[in-house]
Formats: C-alpha cells, structure tokens, sequence
C-alpha cells in the first residue's frame, strides 16, 4: 500500500498554510457579511456561507498527493498551523479541522481512491457538507433553530462547498494538470 | 505538565462541553483556566485580549440564538456564548504555556508519533513568514500587470502550489542532507519527561470534570 | 583503510523529457577539493543533487551509464540559504541532525559547542534563522555538516547570498576541512580565493564536463558617465535609510534616480540590492523619505503605484501567471499598454527571438533563456513607468543578451520610462546603462 512520505507531508502542511493566508485575506468579507447579516438574525449564516473557503486545502491535497489520508491531513494540519501560531483558539480548532478532515476524506474513501474528477470533487463536498454540519448542529446550537432554517443553513453551506471545494478547486486542478504538476498516473 | 498528555485533556474537556450544553460547568472550565493562566504569569495584555477577541463571535451567536430561535431561551443563548469563552481559554491555557515544538518532540517520544510527521511539518511551519512572502509576491506580480489577484482567482492558488512544490522539495532534500531518513531510529538528544504526576493530574481533571457536567444544574 | 572513489561513467541524464548530460565521464577521488563551473541552468545543482542521490526523482531518469557513490556520510549546502533548515534556529537544527545521527546527549553538547566555535555561529545559536543573513545561514549549514562528521561536503553555489566576509571565512573553513581529508565538492561561478586551495576544476557545458584551469576572475572596466542633477527625477531618496532586523543595509542616502535613464545598480552579494528593489516595490518600509513623482511611496495606494513600477524577476517562473505560452501572451495582450507592441509586431519579436509557434508549450518546461526573454517581453506589454531588472541576464548567452537589450531599448526607454538593473555580468552592460549606482558599507552613490 502505497504511504504517505516525508516529502508530501511537507507540501500538504504548506498548502494548508497557504490556503490559511488566502482565507486570511477574506476575513473582511467574513466579519462585514456577519455584521450585516446579524440585524436580521443570519448573523452566524456568515459562517456558512464562507465554510467552502476554509475547507479547500483538504481536497485539493487529496487531489495533488493521491494517497489515503491526504485529504484529511490537508485539513487538519489547516488547523495546527493555528495552534502553531500561538492563536488562542488554536488547540480547540484542531477538533473542527478533523471533522473538516474526515468529511473531505470520506469522499476520496468512497471512490476507494481511484477516480479523481467531478464526481469525487462533488461526493467530497457533500459530505464534508454532512459532517461538518451535524458537528456544528450539537457544537453551535443549529438544533435551537426552526426547520426552515435547519434547512436553509444546511442548503447555504452545500453551495458554498459546491462553489469553492468543488468548482474552484476543480479549475485550479484543471491548472495543475495542464502544467504537469500532477501526474496523472503518479506512482 | 507533559505536552502532548496536556493537549489530549484540552481536547477531550472541548469535546465534552460541544456535546453537553451546561453554563455551570462552562463558567468552571472558564474560571479554572483563568486561574491556570494568572498562576503561569500571563501577561495581562494577552489576558485583557482573551476577554476581547471571542465577544464578536460569542456575541452574534447570542443575538442569534436569544432573538431569532423558535425558543427564545435565555440560558441556551448563554450556554453558547461562554461556550465559546471556554473554547479561547482552553487554548490559550495550552498555547500561552507549551511551545509547538516540544508538543512535536512529546509526540515523537512519549505517544510514538511517526518522525515523519513531526518533522515535515515542523519544517514547513517554520518557513510561514517565507511562504507568506511568497503569496505576496504572487499578488505583487498580479499588479504589476494590471491584474488584481483575489482569494476566489484560480491562478492565484496555482502559483501558490506550484511553489509549495518546489519549497517541499527543498526542504524535504534539507533534511535528507542534514541525515533525516523517515525510516530510521533516532536518538534522543532533548527528553520530553511523561511522569506518573503528568497522568495523575491527567485522570483527576478528566473524574472531576464528568459530575460538573453531567450533574451540576 | 581504501580509499573511497566517486565514478560516473557514460552518465546521460534527463529531466521529463529533456536531455541535460550526455555521457558524463569523471571521477572525483576521496580527498579532492573539486569545483564545478559553467553557465547558469548547465546542470551544476543536478549534478551535486545525482552525487548526493536526491536525484532522479519520479520526473527524471539516467537513461544510461552508471554512477558510483560510496560516501554514505555525505552533506550539502544548498544555494537558497532559506530552505534547508527543518527547524526555528541553529541550536534545535543542530540537535535534529545530531539526533539523526544517533549521537547522545553529552557527546552532541561537546559537538555543538566545537562546531559553533569552529564557524563563529556560537552567537548565532538561538537565534531564529528568520533573522540570520544569507551568510549567516550559510555558516550553520556548514556547520551542521561538520557536526554530522560528513566525509563528502556537496556545495551548490553556497556564496550567493553571502558577502565577501562570508565568504572567504567559509572558503577557509572549506580549506581546512580539505586538508582534514574531507572530499569536497563545490559549484561557484566566482573565482576569487581559490588559487591557494588548487582545486581541481570541471567545467560543464553543453552536456558534457571537462576539466579545465582555474578560470581567472574577469574583471569588467566600467565607464559611466556621472548624471547632472538638473534632469527630471523619477525617484528621489532623502534621508532615507533600509535595514534588515538588526542590521543596517542602506544609512541615510540622499540622491535622485533619473527620469528616461537607465540605471546600473551594483554591490557585492548580500549588500542591499534586492532589499532596495523590496522598498521601491513596496514590499518592506523604509526610514525617511523616499518619492515616486514627488509623492512619498508610502502614501502611494499600492494598486495604482504598482501599475506603475514593475519588476523583472531573478526567478523567470515567478513573472508568469498562466499555464501555456499562449495563454501568457494573450493575458498580456489583454492587459496590454504598451502602444508600440501590437499583436502584430509581437509576432515579428517573437519569431526574431526564436520563441514562435511554442502557444501550446507549458512555459515552465521552457530553457531558462527562453523564460527569461517571454518575461521580460510580458513586462514590456504591462508598461510600467520605471521598470526594476532583477539579474535580467543570468542563464543568457551573449546573443541573447543583446536581443534583450535591443528589446529593453526599443520597447520600453524614452523620456517618461526609466530602468533601474540590477547585473554582476557587465560585459554588454554599457549598451544599456546610462548610469552607475554602486551600493557599498551601507552607503548608495553614483560611479563611473
């Protein structure tokens, strides 16, 4: 079975920190759309409407290094650079980046591993979708909410990871492909 | 208190208040680690900023939870809000007393950790301020030719991995020079000590904690 | 003990599907002190990197012949000073490549103490590498071989980012470590300081190697005029002084960088150079007064005042933002504002530099001289008002070096647009440069 080397380790650790700055970057758009929204209740729909940003490093490193665990390691180590910046909410983050982990993950277990295209991209995002959501649905009180809004905010978090881990992260492989960064038939 | 021990019992206490909803036992976890941090010296800017940091996220989940939830429950919307409150200071009294460092070394030696895994990242965590510079750069160039580079422009996320590709690869070549084979044992230079006290301290917070949360009102 | 013998035999080398040796044949004996010289991109690093076993990787292959490398207890020195250290600072990289090594805990301390003292970095210890210079870095490198007891030191161009201090404090280490019995390997493209070691030299080109006398170092004679300061300036510094953490690159400098010239800018490696071209982009902040058009850079919102200074890059792949070369051209085509580079006239630049029907090309698969000509005539198109080159011609033969420069002044000078470059190859220098800033002891002035 084929393993993770110390060589990947490093460049999934690196995209993640990269895809951190990136996200960094948005934090404006994040806090104005909270601000905005929190008069009329949607203060916490900020959230998910930005979730897809925040969970783009798990598939992609699951795309670059096409070994089991990448894609989790991808989130996850998402998470650590946090706690090895010395943020507070460092330590705590390292639960939500393995949930983030295990949801991208589980899309890549699905299709054992062996397709890589749309279709894993989707199935990724739907159950990063799924999982990440019934982790917020105890962690944030999703469950006070009322039905409507149970569902609205599930919808809203599905685009979202549809747009950026699915659409966004398929164009930049599209890039990545053209200039044979991934090979396709990687051994 | 051993690192790596100290980080799974942060883990574990954050685990248990996601799936039980109790404003005494938040207030305790609050209070406890307070006092942890005040007895470690923290310096009180950083505390001050404790206290500032989480009120904007704690606060829209309030607003959110007391006025535009069917239930309207004033102590939901407060177990929620220290909840958050919780979550800071459980990872500030982790972060503000252990170096990532010797959390990768605890790792290593006392919980079996592959080498591997410490250390590549490791290697990647310290060259942050570099890669930083390098995304920068990437945005610099977008300038420079009249095209602006955002968080949603593909290329800029191409750029970006085409050099963590090439950063992985030196570094992971650095340290193969410097002797690092992933395979190999290594010895020992600086012990991470995991004592009989470290578990001790470990057990009696993880017993102590479980009636507060399950029984405490 | 027998001694040991680095042998490569009819060694064809190639990376994806370019070739880049053919029938290497040499040997290196166990005591050699060897150095390796030749242009830029002729292979050097894949050589050491073949030597040291970190090549091939999965996208290169030896097709044939053989190589023989019976040190296990080899180390390198890498050209980028930033990327080789695992951890936060000298003493935990120490510690990293001692345990590597097995070695326990007193015997490392009785190490670490003799090495720091041998390469002068005991100050250095803990302090983060994110504060070390180039050269400072380069001398824990060194000393973490040392520490490792390497019988075989590899050193890939390990001055580049070294002053001339450095430098020779590191040739001398070098020096006695070779007169230990260390076998070393060495790629530099200066020359000075190496009569009294008597290296034996290999020179490499066009895919092959041979060995070859120490070059002699040449000197260029350089011959500026000194500007008058009643033209238009571009830039003008007042006062202004640049420092790294630390240290002092640049003390208080007042001059002016003049409108429609172009502008030499020399200084030893390690001197200031880039970090000056970091300020006049932006990038770091500076003391005291630096204007652009009379405006201080730091009131500058940076979107409109990086539309107008642009930069070439040392490194061709960070120019590009695209995949293929059409694409690269056909953004640049888009974002266009140079009026006198139509698209037709492209095609007869592109077709006199050799660089026609490649549109499907992945420009980073391209030769170094061929990435370097496409950035700069995508530099050319975004059209900036001063332009700041960045070693525009390393890797360029003198052929291409004049194709360049007719570019440069074709393309690009006139009243309202000035260059200011950054070169150490001086021989064409003076059919391009109007003017000669020299940066030395922390002081900036103009020279002939």
């Amino acid at each position: 079975m084929k393993k993770l080397h110390v060589r990947d380790i490093i460049l999934i650790a690196l995209i993640a920190i990269i895809f951190g700055f990136i996200y960094l970057a948005s934090d404006g758009l994040y806090n104005a759309l909270t601000a905005l929204l929190t008069p009329i209740g949607y203060g916490m729909l900020a959230n998910d409407i930005m979730m897809g940003i925040w969970c783009m490093a798990g598939p992609l490193a699951g795309f670059l290094v096409r070994i089991p665990g990448s894609a989790f390691l991808g989130e996850f180590l998402g998470s650590c650079v946090e706690l090895i910046a010395g943020e507070q909410w460092g330590a705590v983050n390292l639960i939500s980046g393995a949930v983030q982990g295990l949801g991208s993950e589980l899309g890549f277990t699905f299709t054992s591993y062996r397709r890589y295209d749309w279709f894993t991209l989707f199935l990724s995002a739907t159950t990063t979708t799924i999982v990440t959501y019934l982790y917020d649905f105890i962690k944030n009180g999703y469950s006070y909410f009322s039905t409507f809004n149970m569902i609205l905010y599930f919808v809203v978090r599905w685009i979202s990871m549809l747009l950026f881990t699915c659409v966004l992260v398929k164009l930049i492989v599209n890039l990545l492909e053209k200039a044979h960064v991934i090979q396709t038939n990687q051994n | 208190m051993n690192p790596g021990l100290k980080l799974f019992l942060i883990l574990i206490i954050s685990l248990e208040i996601s799936l039980v909803p109790n404003l005494g036992a938040n207030l305790i976890i609050i209070g406890a680690c307070l006092i942890y941090l005040l007895f470690k010296h923290i310096n009180l800017k950083k505390l001050f900023l404790l206290f500032i940091i989480p009120l904007f996220a704690a606060s829209v989940v309030f607003i959110t939870i007391y006025y535009f939830t069917p239930s309207r429950s004033l102590y939901q919307a407060c177990v929620l809000f220290t909840r958050i409150y919780a979550y800071v200071f459980l990872g500030a009294a982790f972060t503000e007393t252990t170096s990532f460092l010797a959390l990768a070394r605890s790792l290593e030696q006392n919980f079996k950790l592959p080498s591997k895994f410490a250390y590549g990242t490791l290697a990647a965590f310290n060259v942050i301020p570099k890669i930083h510079a390098e995304v920068n750069r990437i945005r610099l160039v977008g300038d420079m030719r009249h095209y602006h580079l955002s968080f949603y422009s593909p290329a800029l996320y191409f750029k970006a991995i085409l050099s963590a590709v090439s950063w992985s690869n030196s570094l992971a070549d650095g340290m193969i020079s410097h002797g690092y084979r992933e395979d190999k044992e290594r010895s020992v230079i600086v012990p991470i000590a995991l004592t009989k006290k470290d578990w001790l301290i470990f057990s009696s917070i993880i017993v102590l904690l479980q009636p507060i949360l399950f029984l405490l009102k | 003990m027998s001694s040991k013998q680095i042998k490569i035999n009819q060694l064809s080398f190639q990376y994806q599907d370019k070739l880049i040796f053919k029938n290497l044949d040499f040997t290196i004996n166990q005591g050699d002190f060897a150095l390796l010289t030749g242009p830029s991109g002729c292979g050097k690093s894949t050589l050491l990197k073949l030597i040291a076993g970190l090549e091939p990787t999965s996208t290169s292959k030896i097709t044939t012949g053989s190589l023989t490398q019976p040190f296990t207890n080899w180390g390198m020195v890498f050209q980028d000073p930033n990327r080789q250290f695992t951890m936060a600072t000298p003493r935990e990289e120490l510690i990293f490549a001692l345990e590597n090594k097995l070695i326990d805990r007193v015997t490392a301390q009785k190490i670490i103490d003799e090495v720091s003292h041998k390469t002068n970095i005991s100050l250095l210890l803990d302090r983060p590498f994110l504060h070390l210079s180039g050269g400072e870095k380069q001398r824990v490198a060194l000393a973490v071989l040392i520490a490792m007891q390497s019988d075989l030191f590899l050193l890939d161009e390990p001055f580049a980012n070294c002053d001339s201090h450095n430098r020779n404090f590191l040739l001398n280490c070098l020096d006695s470590l070779h007169q230990d019995g260390k076998t070393i390997l060495i790629s530099d493209h200066n020359f000075a300081n190496y009569e009294k070691i008597d290296p034996k030299v290999f020179a490499i080109k066009n895919q092959r190697i041979k060995t070859s006398p120490l070059p002699s170092q040449e000197v260029v004679v350089t011959n500026f005029s000194l500007p008058h300061t009643n033209q238009e300036s571009v830039y003008s510094f007042n006062s202004f002084s640049l420092s790294f953490p630390e240290k002092e690159l640049l003390s208080s400098t007042n001059l002016k960088i003049y409108s429609g010239k172009a502008t030499l800018l020399t200084g030893e490696n390690g001197s200031g150079k880039t970090s000056l071209f970091k300020a006049l982009s932006k990038v770091i902040t500076y003391q005291g007064e630096l204007l652009f058009k009379d405006k201080e850079v730091k009131n500058w919102r940076r979107r409109p005042y990086l539309s107008k200074v642009g930069q070439i890059f040392q490194n061709p792949d960070d120019q590009f933002l695209n995949v293929t070369v059409k694409e690269e051209l056909d953004f640049s085509l888009k974002y266009n504002q140079n009026p006198s580079l139509n698209e037709s006239k492209l095609q007869s630049i592109l077709t006199k530099l050799n660089l026609e029907n490649m549109d499907e090309q992945v420009i980073y698969s391209l030769s170094g001289g061929q990435k370097k000509k496409l950035q700069i005539l995508v530099m050319l198109m975004a059209y900036p008002d001063v332009l700041l080159l960045d070693e525009p011609f390393s890797g360029l033969d003198q052929k291409s070096v004049s194709e360049v420069i007719f570019l440069l002044k074709n393309y690009f000078l006139d009243a309202n647009h000035s260059l200011i470059v950054i070169s150490h190859q001086l021989d064409q220098i003076q059919n391009l440069c109007d003017y000669h800033l020299v940066l030395k002891g922390q002081q900036l002035f103009y020279a002939k």
